[in-house]
């Protein structure tokens, strides 16, 4: 066989034509198989005439394995509409997967001959075979010999098929063509003479005549011969012209009317002895044998099937993408629309020009207008043509229900509607996936086995409702179970086992969005993993796949009842409606799609609604707290903000205030009113905040720009490949003019700052607590100051009240004590002077740091500034430890001292903590009947707090164990040779947090009455009720020594 | 000059004083500076992206692609438009020069001392009377490498 060529336009004709003839089988079929033996004629012959032309085609150009598969189906489905077979399911899954493999070679034609097709041919011949009487089974290995009337044997049929034909009444003619003159010559191609007969009748075979070409060395050719075998019920007198070539070149080979039997005499049909033969396809007698022997036998044929896919499976490594979607159909009325637009424009464009050369004004206006009208015109044209049915992707999935449903043993109905719904072409291929995915979804853990639920009271048969619909300009599709439902509650524990949400967030979140937690990444419901779905990787992918496609998805679902999954999508990406902002007179696009709300803050509220956490700003928005970023800060451009004093080195000088703000009691307005209008100048009292919040999955932030400007249709442009790695823009667009302006990536800016949808979620606390930030797990937050300009000192932010500036005169010295009057009240003044050994600090430019300790206020001296920083840092403790030194770390290059204000109070008030002592000792002896020292667990992720507490413990006269997390506390706690007396856990820990710890705890009898202890800087009602409810006795806020040795007291 | 395939067209340009080639194959066309609209934390070789007829087109420093400073955009600056993996891409220059047609075999390897002979981005050398003309290679400057990916991630 001479290598096929490819490129040949009426070879891609006929690949083209094939697979539009098996674009909708699948679908047919699966109606064939409904409706039973009530068949529908009509569309057995669809589906018949589809696999005819496939196969013959097929025979022109050499396909041989295409065309002896085609030929199987072919005879199948003729005894389906001849009703000699009823198409029960069995029946319709090989024609299903025989066709699959048609499909497979059709797209892949170059390698089709090399596929195996043994096993499809072999369950195909074994239909036939096995719906036949007896005395025809033989027929079907049999094999006929056609001659020429000559008596040389051109070609073989077989002898089943042969007498199909015949049985219908059929003629069967033996036409020779010349493939040089009748084809060659006439300038047409064998395809065409296809078509023209394909209508009338079946094409049996053809055969190229190489022996009569003679050999190469001879005469120039002049002649091919190529002979077809062509069955039809048009009698001898018509059937010439139809194949345009004199009747001395037809043989008839069957003639079914009476009057003709003799012609067939005159060929001699011969009566076949099989071994005679030449041997027949190597399949046939395979089936043969076991038919014979018994009937049974059945079984095995669609025992074979599940074996299929392996073939099927192996095929895709060499197929070519698919070249389906390189071309696309275009309505005629659409092309000629634009045929028409073409030429408007065009008379536009010459009327502009004339215009121009005449310089008159008002023409050239009327010229502009009536070209931009025809460009809009034009583009909405344009854009029909790249909208396409959902239907061509919504069809393929009555199959893939059918299939998942046998091999589940369920029971389902699947009903489409809106399949005429029209949808961008790219949007369509990227739809594909994801809802194959959540299909296989529904069926798998959707909808429950028949026997569970007829236990339920529901229709064994569950029901699928896959919908597509338009609503307010986008495309709702909507895929809907009566199956069991999701579980929110299952949802949320899982996420919460997998630390992708706290706890504390579970509690907070409605029942829909428990259940739209499974759309987390990392999060795989399916308790069994089985073939089907449930690999670990599942609606996350699905998410991720819509948030490309810029569509989004809500889940709806009631237990027992069923899920409603719904995914809405834009009409189209290439042209998306956006809104224009500006930073420093750059105009970026904001997809509209991704925006929720506009805001804007006048300066008298920006205190208001602007918080602080860890080092980001947020904005607090009707009770949420939503992360703010400025535009410039992503992308690294300077601000536009004019004071000549402070110019271009302003720029740095506020990075460094970004960096360095911390987490902040708010409070401490000193503080807040120092950084804002001191350093900040984006908080400049003068200027209006503009805010965009936005919001991609369920990441939610808002952006603040210089400016908000209007809405507008944009046309997305691809990035080239320089830039393609920027993640903050989603493309670029060409402005009305004629610059360019960035599109940004709401999704990418938020991976880019490592936003989280956690950090989105966290409730606003009361005013007056105090947030930790929840970045990083070792981070620490420190106030920073100076106790002399050489001396850098740090004092641990939560435990600061507040900072007040003071004049050193409002110091008064009371009985050797410094004291401030201080909101009524004398408020005691300690210098680190008092207790450490280093400089005096100096007079002017003072701070005081109020903090809480020994049940009252207490103020600290220091210079200023005051600056805060949050960061991963190692706390030194042993080089510069002394008496109100706990440690040191290196802070920007300096050596920082780490103070302890505690000591430095102890030291200069003994009195305070000699109660504290005295009590403490007396509690202790209470609980020492078993002469041990009480054993404390503490639980604390932060290496700083974990050594404070266990230090404080360990003062009170007890044995303390700590672990760095709940994980490594319960493992303490279970491993501990000695009766844990008390459990002092933190709330937030990695791992384990401490509620996990708590409910582990109290969920475990023996430690059932272990008191517990939460210390946390999380400390709202809420959260004190919550703890209480889950058996958390009492709650500490990080870090009252006093108050947390007291209540320790309480339960040793 | 002999016609045929053994002579080459040769586009020249000035990058600060150097004068430097290019096939004139490899070039669609020179246009002038328009507006550059900056793209932000892309590579610093990346000057920005301009409106080309309706194609946005990516404007590379080719001073500084070339590892020779960068250039600053005067009235003699201009862009020639190459295409490279169907993706039109404009090089700014800091002017430009003749199209000389020379023969094949007057062309010489690039000294391996010479700026940017190390990526790969000069082709060979042209020696006229007074000057050197190291001709570029567009393929291997316009080459996005995996460093540069990564740095940019």
């Amino acid at each position: 066989m001479s290598a096929m060529d490819m490129n040949d336009e009426t070879l891609l004709t006929y690949l083209e034509e094939s697979r539009e003839h098996l674009a909708n089988i699948e679908t047919n079929l699966l109606n064939i198989e409904e409706s039973g033996a009530d068949i529908d004629e009509e569309l057995v012959n669809t589906v018949f005439r589809a696999a005819h032309s496939i196969k013959g085609g097929a025979g022109f150009f050499d396909l041989s394995k295409i065309r002896d598969l085609g030929h199987k189906v072919e005879n199948v489905l003729d005894m389906v509409r001849s009703r000699e077979m009823v198409p029960t399911p069995e029946i319709v899954n090989i024609l299903l997967i025989s066709f699959d493999k048609l499909k497979e070679m059709v797209n892949n034609p170059a390698f089709s001959n090399d596929e195996d097709i043994e096993e499809f041919v072999r369950a195909l011949a074994g239909l036939t075979a096995e719906t036949l009487p007896p005395e025809k089974k033989e027929s079907v290995s049999g094999i006929v010999d056609i001659k020429l009337p000559d008596g040389r044997v051109i070609m073989q049929m077989n002898e089943f098929e042969y007498n199909q034909t015949v049985a219908n009444n059929n003629y069967i003619y033996l036409v020779q063509y010349d493939l040089i003159k009748d084809i060659h010559d006439s300038d047409s191609s064998m395809l065409d003479f296809h078509r023209n007969l394909v209508g009338i009748g079946t094409i049996e075979n053809t055969v190229t005549d190489f022996a009569a070409v003679g050999t190469l060395d001879g005469e120039i050719l002049k002649s091919i011969p190529v002979y077809m075998l062509f069955s039809t019920i048009v009698n001898p007198g018509k059937i010439i012209s139809l194949f345009e070539v004199d009747d001395s070149r037809i043989t008839i080979i069957h003639d079914p009317s009476p009057s003709g039997e003799d012609l067939t005499d005159s060929v001699e049909v011969p009566a076949v002895s099989l071994p005679v033969q030449e041997p027949p396809s190597p399949a046939t007698p395979v089936v043969a044998a076991p038919i014979v022997e018994s009937p049974p036998v059945v079984a095995e044929v669609p025992a074979a099937v599940p074996q299929k896919p392996a073939p099927v499976k192996a095929a895709p490594k060499k197929t070519a993408p698919p070249e389906a979607s390189s071309t696309l159909r275009v309505k005629v009325k659409l092309l000629e629309q634009l045929m028409t637009l073409a030429g408007e424009l065009v008379l536009g464009r010459n009327e502009l020009e004339e215009s121009i050369n005449q310089e008159d004004l008002k023409a050239i206006a009327s010229g502009g207008q009536r070209i931009s009208q025809v460009t809009s015109e034009l583009q909405e044209a344009i854009m029909q043509t790249r909208m396409q049915d959902i239907g061509s992707i919504l069809s393929k999935f009555p199959r893939v229900v059918r299939d998942l449903s046998r091999q589940l043993n369920k029971q389902m109905n699947l009903n489409i509607v809106g399949k005429e719904v029209e949808l961008d072409k790219t949007l369509l291929e990227g739809l594909s996936d994801p809802l194959t995915h959540m299909i296989r979804n529904s069926v798998d853990h959707g909808v429950e086995l028949p026997e569970a639920r007829k236990l339920a009271g529901k229709n064994p048969v569950g029901t699928i409702d896959l919908r597509a619909y338009h609503e307010a300009g986008q495309v709702v599709i909507e895929i809907e179970d009566d199956g069991n439902g999701i579980d929110g509650n299952i949802i949320a524990a899982k996420a919460v086992s997998k630390g992708l949400v706290s706890q504390n967030e579970v509690d907070s979140m409605s029942a829909k969005a428990k259940v739209e937690l499974i759309l987390l990444p990392g999060l795989s419901t399916a308790e069994k993993v089985t073939d089907v779905s449930g690999r670990g990787v599942g609606m996350d992918v699905v998410r991720s796949n819509l948030d490309k496609l810029g569509g989004t998805m809500e889940i709806d679902s009631v237990m027992g009842k069923g899920s409603v999954f719904r995914i809405k999508l834009p009409l189209t990406l290439a042209i998306i409606p956006s809104l224009l902002v500006s930073v420093n007179k750059e105009s970026f696009a904001v997809p509209q799609l991704n925006v929720e709300e506009l805001i804007r803050i006048q300066p008298k509220d920006i205190k208001d609604s602007i918080e602080r956490l860890g080092t980001s700003e947020v904005l607090n928005l009707r009770g949420k707290l939503i992360p703010l970023v400025f535009l410039s800060d992503v992308l690294g451009i300077k601000s536009t903000y004019t004071d000549p004093e402070t110019g271009v080195e302003s720029d740095d000088k506020r990075k460094q205030a970004i960096d360095r703000r911390a987490d902040n009691n708010s409070e401490n307005d000193t503080i807040y009113d120092e950084v804002r209008i001191g350093n900040d100048r984006r908080y400049h009292a003068g200027s209006v905040l503009n805010i965009v919040i936005v919001s991609s999955g369920n990441i939610s932030y808002g952006i603040l720009v210089d400016n908000l400007h209007e809405s507008m249709e944009i046309v997305v442009k691809p990035l080239g490949r320089h830039i393609k790695s920027c993640k903050e823009y989603a493309g670029a667009t060409i402005m009305g003019d004629g610059s360019v302006a960035l599109i940004l990536d709401i999704a990418g800016i938020a991976s880019i700052l490592k936003m989280s949808a956690v950090t989105s979620t966290i409730q606003s606390q009361s005013e007056d607590e105090t947030e930790v930030s929840k970045l990083g797990q070792d981070r620490q937050s420190f106030l920073l100051f100076r106790n002399s300009p050489e001396e850098y000192c740090a004092m641990p932010l939560e435990l600061v009240g507040r900072v007040e500036h003071i004049e050193s005169s409002s110091i008064q010295i009371v009985g050797g004590k410094r004291i401030m009057q201080y909101m009524g009240k004398g408020l005691p003044i300690i210098r680190l002077e008092d207790s450490a050994e280093c400089k005096a600090i100096p007079e002017d430019n003072l701070a005081v740091i109020v903090f809480n300790g020994f049940g009252r206020e207490i103020g600290l001296l220091a210079m200023r500034p005051v600056d805060f920083i949050e960061d991963e840092m190692l706390v030194d403790h042993t080089s510069l430890r002394q008496p109100g030194i706990m440690g040191s770390v290196i802070i920007d290059g300096n050596t920082t001292m780490i103070l302890d204000v505690y000591e430095i109070v102890e030291k200069l008030y003994p009195d305070w903590t000699r109660d504290t002592t005295l009590t403490a000792s007396g509690s202790i002896n209470k609980t020492e009947s078993n002469g041990d020292k009480p054993l404390v667990l503490v639980a604390e992720d932060s290496t700083f707090f974990r050594k404070q507490v266990v230090k404080y413990i360990e003062g009170m006269g007890v044995d303390v164990i700590a672990g760095e997390d709940g994980e490594a506390a319960w493992k303490l706690l279970v491993e501990s040779k000695k009766k844990v007396d008390l459990l002092v856990t933190d709330i937030e820990m990695p791992n384990l947090d401490g509620y996990g710890l708590v409910a582990r705890v109290r969920a475990d009898s023996k430690y059932a009455d272990l008191p517990v202890i939460a210390v946390t800087s999380l400390a709202g009602d809420e959260n004190v009720a919550k703890g209480k409810a889950i058996g958390i006795n009492d709650y500490q806020v990080k870090l009252d020594k006093e108050m947390l040795l007291e209540s320790i007291r309480k339960y040793i | 000059m002999i016609a045929g395939n053994t002579s080459i067209l040769i586009s020249t340009f000035y990058l600060g004083e150097t004068l430097w080639g290019l096939d004139t194959l490899d070039a669609q066309e020179v246009i002038r500076v328009p507006d550059i609209t900056q793209v932000h934390n892309a590579d610093d070789y990346v000057l920005g992206i301009i409106n080309l007829r309706g194609k946005i087109v990516t404007i590379i420093d080719l001073s500084r692609k070339l590892g020779i400073g960068s250039s600053t955009i005067s009235e003699s600056s201009k862009i020639i438009i190459v295409e490279w993996k169907g993706e039109h891409i404009g090089l700014m220059i800091d002017a430009i020069s003749d199209v000389i047609d020379i023969d094949k075999s007057s062309l010489t390897s690039a000294p391996a001392a010479m700026n940017g002979t190390r990526g790969g981005f000069i082709d060979s050398v042209y020696q006229t009377g007074k000057q050197l003309i190291a001709i570029i290679n567009v393929r291997t400057v316009l080459e996005v490498t995996e460093d540069e990916r990564e740095s940019l991630a």
